[in-house]
């Protein structure tokens, strides 16, 4: 494929093919609602059709990033580079495994509003925006999409008062944390004259930051670290993520993570890589925070999803470990995590969604013991996504750790790498309780037998726990895929 | 150079753009300052000499009707604070939603006359815009949110 040239008009097109196309099924959908959302049955349609503009959107991806499109000419808004198309990939997965989770979902919780659809579909579309933005103005304009679509998202369950208390709480951070980051943009746009990435990092050059130029960066920061839910911003997130519906906190917790990381990188290796005595520090900090925090709390949480929402927290600071080198590894290995969480938090969401009923906020360990007699393949599957966010040897979520303390430990740092690993043999602490539970204790008497995972999400489940076991042993071809992503990243930034 | 302002004084003098501390030139905005002053100075002015002369000159004959919030306008009914029909936001949202994108197309007139080279990008972009609102007043009129029972 040839260089695309993205001053014309029909050139910015064909960059922004995938977004296109996602966002005009959007508006499909939308119009498909406006006359049919009676019934369960109309639902189900609307979910179908953006199954399917998913996928419209996956071949339009899959043919840009088959034919290695690149920009010819002067940096534009959105990145056409392996790095954007990376997390695409990433939120187009997330998207189609969560639309396929909802189906079922809806239905048995009586949710109506087929809507629901159409803003997954827009959500998804901000963060492919937010994860390809190569200009501030296109981080707000996609970080926006993503959160209002899901805003909506978290409060969906209109009768329960817990769905309502999430979309509020998450609405009023959301916002507030926006406005961080737009007055941090404003502040970096007085200093450079300029919103673009490269060029602002290309004016910053390798000297020390003017004064408002850091304090710009800052404040980016501290947006970008509250909507990834880093410690101490991480306030809102194990309530959010508690009160949505399950189908829905997963997306939250690794499309709208993983967007938020992805610009996160990209900014601080494009646009700042000559400040990182500033952030590093920051940085590194705040993830030896989060790594303790969020494992210390998700060990005493009662409910198996409020302690997944912790354990998400957690996560997050591994991740931010990972940018905190700045390094080619450190953002291969944050694009690796992201991608074995994305996998792995999906399934478990997916897995807790299909295992209640009449609502699984209280789904605790104890009422999941005997899982393993009733329903072998569930528990099964069950185990091994608990097993790969715990990340052990086997599974994909151990690739991603290893990654990330590979990049730490060639970076010299010898302090995050040790916590990391503390870290994580505490998460065994509340991972662990689960398998045990589903294998090694017996039913309770009169309990009622557990539910059958429907058949859509039991073929998707099935193929992310297969996706977990083959990447976890034969990681390779991923492993050298990230790197040359990743130096894309770093032939745009300034040297 | 004196001033009686230092601030703008070392703004101007700093005239390059893009040196650190000082980007902002604020002469431009001496008017308003003077206009905030001379707004602030007549409201205290107002509330002040009303209420100092008030004290001093006026006379006091507590009446009810006296006591009442508004004693020349009409009699209170009822509290304020009453439930009202949810259709009320529905319309205010859909008014300031449907507003605001229009407000959007007046920059893109202005620009439309300066642009010459690229008006037709500009029209189609436009209508790209015309088209995704249209889409979302369809459906807003399908699902009956305009119509008020």
């Amino acid at each position: 494929m040839n260089p695309i040239d993205t001053t014309t008009p029909a050139g910015v097109v064909l960059a922004l093919l995938p977004e296109v196309v996602l966002s005009l099924a959007a508006l499909g959908v939308l119009v498909v609602n406006a006359w049919r959302h009676e019934t369960a049955e109309d639902s189900r349609l609307a979910g179908w059709l953006s199954l399917g503009g998913v996928g419209a959107a996956m071949v339009a991806l899959l043919w840009l990033w088959g034919g290695g499109a690149s920009s010819s000419g002067i940096p534009q808004m959105v990145a056409l580079d392996g790095y954007r198309f990376f997390g695409d990939f990433v939120f187009l997965l997330a998207a189609a495994a969560t639309i396929v989770f909802s189906l079922d979902y809806l239905e048995r919780e009586g949710i109506r509003g087929p809507e629901y659809y159409t803003l997954i579909l827009l959500a998804t579309v901000g963060m492919m925006l937010l994860a390809g933005a190569n200009d501030l103005i296109m981080v707000f304009l996609g970080l926006e999409v993503m959160s209002v679509a899901a805003y909506v998202l978290a409060a969906y369950d209109r009768r329960s008062p817990y769905s309502a208390e999430a979309g509020l709480k998450y609405f009023l951070i959301g916002a507030f944390a926006s406005g961080f980051l737009l007055y941090g943009i404003a502040l970096v746009y007085g200093v450079t004259g300029t919103t673009n990435l490269v060029m602002a990092g290309a004016f910053f050059g390798p000297g020390s930051l003017p004064v408002m130029a850091s304090l710009g960066l800052s404040l980016l920061l501290i947006g970008f670290l509250f909507k990834v839910s880093v410690v101490p911003f991480h306030m809102w997130a194990p309530d959010v993520y508690d009160g949505a519906p399950t189908p829905v906190t997963g997306p939250m917790a690794t499309g709208i993570k993983a967007a938020g990381f992805l610009a996160l990188t990209r900014m601080l290796i494009v646009t700042f890589p000559a400040a990182s005595p500033l952030w590093q520090p920051v940085l590194g900090i705040l993830a030896i925070a989060t790594m303790v925090a969020g494992n210390l709390m998700a060990l005493s949480q009662r409910t198996v999803k409020r302690m997944l929402a912790y354990s998400s927290v957690a996560h997050a600071g591994y991740l931010l470990a990972a940018v905190w080198t700045g390094t080619l590894i450190g953002a291969a290995s944050v694009l690796v995590y992201l991608l074995a969480y994305a996998l792995t938090s999906l399934a478990a969401f997916g897995l807790l969604a299909a295992l209640g009923r009449g609502g699984e906020r209280d789904l605790t360990a104890d009422d999941l013991a005997g899982l393993a007699k009733a329903r072998p393949w569930t528990a099964a599957a069950f185990a091994i996504v608990l097993l790969s966010l715990l990340g052990f040897p086997g599974t994909f979520g151990f690739i991603g750790k290893w990654m990330i303390l590979t990049s730490l430990v060639v970076a010299g740092q010898w302090l995050i790498p040790v916590v990391l690993v503390l870290a994580s043999a505490v998460s065994a602490g509340y991972y662990l309780p689960v398998i045990m539970a589903m294998y090694m204790k017996p039913a309770r008497e009169g309990a009622p037998d557990a539910p059958r995972v429907p058949r859509g999400a039991a073929v998707a489940i099935g193929a992310i726990v297969a996706a977990i076991l083959v990447l976890g042993v034969w990681p390779p071809p991923l492993l050298s895929g990230t790197m040359e992503i990743a130096s894309s990243l770093f032939e745009r930034a300034f040297q | 150079m004196t001033s009686v302002w230092p601030l703008l004084t070392l703004c101007r003098a700093s005239a390059q753009p893009l040196s650190g501390w000082c980007v902002l030139n604020l002469t431009p905005y001496i008017p308003i300052l003077f206009m905030l002053a001379i707004v602030v100075i007549t409201a205290v002015a107002m509330l002040g000499l009303s209420h100092g002369l008030g004290l001093l000159i006026g006379t006091r004959h507590k009446t009810p009707v006296k006591q009442s919030p508004y004693e020349s306008g009409m009699p209170v009914l009822g509290d304020a604070r009453e439930r009202f029909s949810v259709k009320f936001y529905l319309v205010a949202m859909l008014f300031i939603l449907f507003d605001i994108e229009t407000v959007f197309m007046m920059p893109w007139a202005v620009a439309f006359q300066q642009m010459v080279a690229d008006r037709l990008f500009l029209l189609v972009e436009m209508l790209v815009f015309v088209f995704i609102l249209a889409i979302g007043y369809l459906y807003v009129w399908k699902r009956g949110a305009l119509q008020w029972d």
